[in-house]
This record gives structure tokens, sequence and C-alpha cells, in this order.
């Protein structure tokens, strides 16, 4: 009887508290989501799945979670705690990405530098709360809706962090088509809506190919912070595009880029053990974490209507909330907003040049802030 | 660096602008903000003198001239179409008579 009851007290149950249970409750809801609403589904699901894997509560001499050094679970978390997984995912992105759009029409690359505005004045509101400023990098960066880049920064300047920031990243890149609407309609005319853009020119085969290098060295260059990053998306576009290295390309943009996603995804998940994760820090990041990407939409929006200003052949504004980096959610918002207004206008293409270009920019913000707050 | 703590009692504070004094944050944002324009502003002129560029490229070091197909290839593609015509005339007399 005494060995039934000592087992009895090594059980989850026996050691469960309510944080985990609400951890739980949050992880079945990510799965539902993904299954049901479909809203990011191969981060969601993981991410969901992993958040019930690290609120099981194990027994105290085992090594079973990702912060028992020596457990698997530890050594799959490494990938994301030392910032290897989301170099990885970049170059998987980088060998996916279509810069054609962004090359036939350059002036909406400043889409993608205005979106990143939000980053820089939430580090204000976390500064001002008392976040260290390392800690309001990281928690900044989310304004960027660039999950590897949130947990790459973050696992440099803030690592007690990354747990909330992970989370808070790839929640607002599923959420992306629940906040940008609002912001989006409630900033423009029904006329700038309209406004239709111009066919984009035929890229030739020589510019995509140039593209990469140089564009990789301009960004090296100023902000040397931003390499890593860089260079691996640069490098995975110049697989795809040189035409001499598909099978590198093809092996970066499916295989590789998958097995990443499963890993980053569960063992995020799995650091969000309740007693760890549910603090009024996660909270507060949490907040600002919506803050910085309300701001970065809005300042996409108004930065391309102050374009209109000068520019002859005007922009339709909707395509500044596509330069937050979540491609290609946002770009896919930007065309439904469109189309609720004149269901014969196509944006998604044009809306494709604005958020590759905010890739680029959320990586080169955060290079800025990894430079300035190492 | 701050020397503060996070805290959300900052929020009601009556010097709320003044808690992250010790960091320069205004610099950083603004610092931060500049640069990253200054990296995709110096891409898009990259990207709006390439064609131009090309061109010029183009004009000292003329691209070569795509290759012609061999005659024999013509020749041989004509044999294949001639055959298929054939064989579809063929059946085509099969079924109708």
């Amino acid at each position: 009887m005494d060995v039934l009851k000592q087992f009895l007290g090594t059980t989850a149950v026996a050691n469960m508290e309510w944080g985990n249970v609400l951890m739980i409750v949050v992880g079945c809801i990510f799965i539902s989501l993904a299954i049901i609403k479909h809203y990011e589904p191969l981060l969601l699901l993981p991410i969901g799945f992993g958040c019930v894997v690290g609120n099981i509560p194990a027994i105290p001499s085992m090594l079973v979670d990702v912060y028992d050094e020596g457990s698997v679970l530890w050594y799959l978390y490494q990938g994301v705690d030392r910032g290897i997984y989301p170099p990885l995912i970049f170059l998987g992105i980088g060998a996916m990405t279509d810069f054609s759009t962004m090359l036939s029409n350059p002036r909406l690359v400043l889409l993608g530098a205005a979106a990143q505005v939000g980053i820089f004045l939430t580090i204000l509101g976390a500064l001002c709360l008392g976040f260290s400023p390392s800690e309001a990098g990281s928690i900044g960066i989310i304004g960027g809706a660039d999950g590897p880049t949130a947990i790459f920064l973050s696992s440099q300047l803030a690592p007690n962090l990354l747990g909330p920031i992970a989370i808070a990243a790839y929640s607002y890149m599923a959420l992306v088509p629940v906040i940008q609407p609002p912001i989006m309609k409630l900033l423009t005319s029904r006329e700038e809506r309209l406004i239709r853009m111009k066919p984009p020119r035929v890229v030739s085969k020589r510019e995509r190919i140039i593209f990469p290098i140089v564009a990789f060295m301009i960004c090296s260059i100023i902000v040397p912070g931003s390499l890593t990053l860089i260079a691996m998306l640069f490098f995975g576009n110049l697989l795809k595009e040189s035409g001499v290295t598909e099978r590198l390309a093809e092996a970066a943009r499916i295989p590789l880029i998958d097995c990443v996603t499963i890993l980053l995804g569960l063992t995020v998940g799995a650091s969000t053990a309740a007693e760890k994760f549910i603090t009024t820090q996660s909270m507060a990041i949490f907040g600002l974490g919506a803050l910085a990407f309300a701001i970065s939409t809005a300042s996409g929006v108004l930065f391309a209507k102050f374009m209109n200003l000068f520019l002859k052949d005007k922009i339709n504004p909707l395509l500044g909330a596509a330069g937050v980096s979540a491609v290609p959610d946002s770009a896919r918002v930007v065309q439904h907003v469109g189309q609720e207004e004149d269901p014969n206008n196509f944006l998604l293409m044009h809306a494709m040049a604005p958020n590759v270009a905010g890739v680029i920019g959320s990586a080169v913000a955060a290079g800025v802030l990894w430079s300035y707050l190492v | 660096m701050s020397g503060l703590q996070f805290n959300v009692q900052n929020l009601f504070q009556e010097d709320f602008f003044e808690v992250g004094r010790h960091f320069d944050g205004l610099g950083l944002c603004f610092a931060g903000i500049v640069i990253v324009f200054s990296s995709l502003l110096t891409i898009c002129l990259f990207i709006s003198v390439l064609p131009k560029l090309l061109d010029q490229v183009d004009k000292i070091f003329p691209p070569a001239p795509e290759p012609q197909p061999s005659p024999s290839t013509s020749v041989s593609g004509g044999d294949e179409t001639e055959k298929v015509a054939a064989i579809a005339y063929a059946l085509r007399q099969q079924r109708g008579g």
C-alpha cells in the first residue's frame, strides 16, 4: 500500500498546480486555433503541444523538461537558447522568397522600413515600465512580427524572457488577420483603399541574382550586427535564384525549415512552464508586444499616406500594413481588406514587396539593437 | 544599466516619462529608426539604378547571341511531326471507315 501511495505521489496529478492547468488549456486553445481556424498551423500546433508537454509536472529528481540540463528537451532547446534555429529558418525563408515584386517597385521598400518604427517606440514604453535596456530591446522586436528574429535577439540579450517573447511574437503573427484590419480601416479612407497599383515590370534573372549579393553587403556593412540573419536570408535566396543549386534551395525551403520549425515550435512551447511563464512580467510583455505590433502596422500605413503627398502614381496605403514581416499573412490581409472595397483590386502581389522588405528591416533592426545593447 | 526594476506601478508615477532617464532610450529610438531607414533606402536606390547599370554593362559587353537550333534538329522534328500526322490520319480513316 505504501508503494502505491508513493507512486501516486509521483504522478503529475499530485504535483499539478493551477498555473499548469491554465497553461495546458492555453496549449489546447493554440492547437484548436491551428486546426479549426487555420491560424498559422505550422507554428501554433507545435507550440500548443509544447505548452502541454512543458506543463506536465515531472518528478524533481528526473531530467525531463527543457530546463533540466542533460534532458532530451534541454538539448533540443539549445537551438533556441543559443540562437541557432532562427538563422536556419532565415535560410529557408530566403530560399522561398521571390524578391521580384520588390525589385520591380523599389519605393515600396521604404514601407518595410516604416513598419519597424513600432519596435523602437515600444522600447521606450518598456524602459518606462522599468525593464532593463536589453529586455526592452527584446520586447520591442516583437513589433517586427518576425518570430525567428524575436527569438534570436532575446536569446542574445534577454534569455530570461525568451519564453514569453517567443510566445507573444508567434501569437501576434498568428493573429495578424485579427489585429491588422481594424487599424488599416481606421487610418484610411474608402478612396484610398480603392487605389489600384500599376502592374509590376518584368525583372530579369541577372537582377534577381545580383540583388541578394549586393543587398547583403549593404546591410552587413551598415549594421554588422544583422550579419547572421541577413547572411542566411540572402544566401538562401541566392541558392534559389542562381539556378545552379536547385537541390540545395529545395533542401533549405522544405526539409530543413520544416525540421527546424518542428523543433523550435515544440521547445518554445515546452519552455512555458507555469512557474516561469505566468508572471506580471509576461503579461506586460504581451501588452507591450500588442502595442508594438499595432504601432508598426499604423506607422506603415501612415508612411504610405505620407509618400502619397509627393508621388504622382499613388500607393494604396493598405500596402503599408504589409511592412511588418509576417510573411505572407500580412500581405494576404492587405489583399483581403482591399477586396472588401473592390473585389477586382488585386493587391497581394504588390503587398509582397513591403512584406519581404519588412523581413530585411526587422533583421536590420535586430542587428542595431544587438550592437547597441549587448 | 537603468538601475530600475520592472514594476507596473511605474505606469502610474507622475514622472512616467522620466523613469527611463538613466538610459538614453530616445537616442536609441531615433538612431535605430534612422539606421533602418538608411539601410533600406540604400537598397531602394540600388534597386532603382540596377536596370540602368545592367543596360550600361550590356553596351560595353554585349550579351552573346542565343544559339540557333541546328538544321538537323528541325528536320528530325519535322519527321516526327509527319509521323504523328500520318498516324493520326490513319486512325481517323479507320474510325471513320
